[in-house]
């Protein structure tokens, strides 16, 4: 990903554009910050290594 | 006869024939009358609906009839359950053109069926995203204690209604939390069941693959009541004492004084001397917040795409932002909740409940944006689900349960146990409640 501003900001709008997703100007700052939060509370689930054979949890009980 | 008696202590006076439940609503009337201008817990009230049923239950007592376990106990729901003939919003204009619901959500029908009365519907952060109930649309939910504090959210309607004690119990809903953030910052008892252990029938959902009803109440006798009649199970006639360990490390960490003395008080009051440690906290935090973005995003796409000026512009973002995240991160988190799964079921073999602080912190006033702790300045909004986030995915039946010295500004724990345990997590909430209650005011000090 991304990772200087206005590298994140084109990737952001990149991928609401192919998502078809409009961002109005007023909200792309306050998008981007929430994406900024997003990457650093999912970092650590992204550093973490699973081992290779885990499968997709299929809710309680599983 | 007010809230402040309970859901067990007024159904019992009704079916006695000690008041009637008309003159219950009627208090609880007068009580909403009297708070309301402060604390804001309500979005719809049924005034007249709720005296044409209590007039009915009474009828029906004083033919020899029993209404049930709840008789003329009144209750509020968060405003994403379906009330029939209400709109119901989830805190959002984007709802606000549906028609009124057709039918009552199935948690509210069952509470219902019991001959608990409605009074309405509750304030909530749109579509349940946040822990705020500070709602651009609907107004703020100020917390009965201190009113310049929020209630905590998204079900602060139902915590605040409860503290004031407009009503003595609250359903709402949980799914990162938001039962047990409100219960924590008011004062009162949430409670959360295993996932699915309550139909989400008629509720708006925010995150499905994490969304639980839960409900709160003044007493953990009360949370109880609600479980078993939600439910439909029956309470164990003898339950043996669970064995309770202390959560350490991540949960001991990043937490002010007072949240870490409402632990070490809760854990004093059960006579707990053992600890566990939770692998990969971070880690499971983040998968439940991936999800939730994911899913809830996912939910409401076209309105993105067609409506978006009509929400919240704080949760506008959130969901913009979690349309925009990878599907592989999403799908890691759910490969990650298997193995947390797993990790959880070796935990319950060196304990059968374990303690957790329920929030790192009081209630924070309205407009606070940073808070320090042990020196280090975070930003309040994401770091109130710090102890709920992590393990909301895993679906396990928890108890939040008030824990800060009298006199102090609320702040709660968390009991959690294994699947299908919710009898003995609520056996092991009302040891402590009792055990604190007792406790002589010095050794509080």
């Amino acid at each position: 990903m991304a990772s200087s501003r206005e590298d994140w900001l084109r990737w952001m709008d990149a991928m609401a554009h192919a998502v078809d997703l409009p961002i109005a100007a007023s909200s792309r700052e306050g998008v981007a910050a929430q994406l900024e939060l997003n990457r650093r509370l999912a970092a650590p689930l992204l550093d973490f290594e699973l081992p290779a054979d885990t499968p997709v949890d299929g809710g309680p009980g599983s | 006869m007010t809230a402040a008696a309970g859901s067990a202590g007024i159904a019992r006076a009704v079916r006695a024939g000690e008041t009637t439940a008309v003159a219950v609503v009627e208090a609880a009337l007068a009580r909403i009358r009297e708070r309301e201008g402060t604390v804001h817990a309500f979005t719809s009230l049924l005034a007249d609906r709720a005296r044409e049923r209590a007039a009915r239950l009474d009828d029906r007592i004083r033919a020899g009839d029993d209404p049930g376990p709840l008789a003329g106990v009144p209750f509020a729901a968060k405003d994403l359950f379906d009330i029939e003939g209400v709109v119901t919003l989830a805190g959002s204009r984007i709802l606000a053109g549906r028609p009124p619901a057709a039918r009552s959500a199935e948690a509210v029908r069952r509470l219902e069926a019991a001959g608990a009365v409605l009074l309405g519907g509750l304030n909530m952060e749109e579509f349940a995203y946040g822990f705020l109930t500070d709602n651009a649309h609907y107004g703020r939910t100020c917390n009965p204690v201190d009113p310049a504090r929020t209630a905590g959210g998204s079900s602060g309607g139902s915590g605040a209604a409860v503290a004031a004690d407009m009503v003595p119990l609250a359903l709402g809903s949980d799914t990162n939390g938001s039962i047990r953030v409100p219960a924590s910052f008011c004062g009162v008892v949430g409670m959360k069941p295993g996932f699915g252990r309550v139909s989400t029938a008629g509720m708006v959902p925010l995150a499905p693959s994490q969304d639980h009803v839960g409900w709160i109440g003044r007493s953990v006798e009360d949370v109880a009541l609600a479980w078993e009649v939600l439910s439909g199970t029956t309470r164990p006639r003898q339950q043996r004492a669970a064995r309770v360990a202390v959560a350490d490390d991540y949960f001991a960490q990043r937490l002010t004084a007072e949240a870490r003395a409402a632990v070490d008080r809760a854990a004093r009051a059960l006579e707990v001397r053992d600890t566990v440690r939770v692998p990969a906290p971070d880690a499971a935090r983040g998968a439940a917040y991936v999800v939730t973005s994911s899913e809830a995003s996912s939910l409401r796409m076209s309105d993105l795409r067609t409506r978006a000026d009509e929400l919240d512009p704080a949760t506008r973002d959130r969901f913009l932002a979690g349309a925009l995240l990878p599907a592989d991160w999403y799908i890691r988190a759910r490969r990650f909740v298997t193995w947390w799964r797993a990790a959880f079921d070796r935990l319950f073999e060196q304990a059968d409940v374990l303690l957790l602080p329920a929030a790192p912190f009081v209630a924070p006033p309205f407009g606070q944006e940073r808070i320090e702790i042990e020196g280090v300045e975070h930003p309040v909004r994401p770091t109130i689900g710090r102890f709920t986030q992590p393990i909301s995915p895993l679906g396990l039946p928890i108890v939040c349960v008030p824990a800060a010295p009298p006199g102090r500004l609320p702040v709660g724990v968390q009991l959690v146990g294994r699947p299908d345990s919710e009898w003995l997590v609520l056996e092991t909430a009302g040891r402590l409640a009792a055990a604190l209650a007792r406790e002589p005011a010095s050794a509080s000090a």
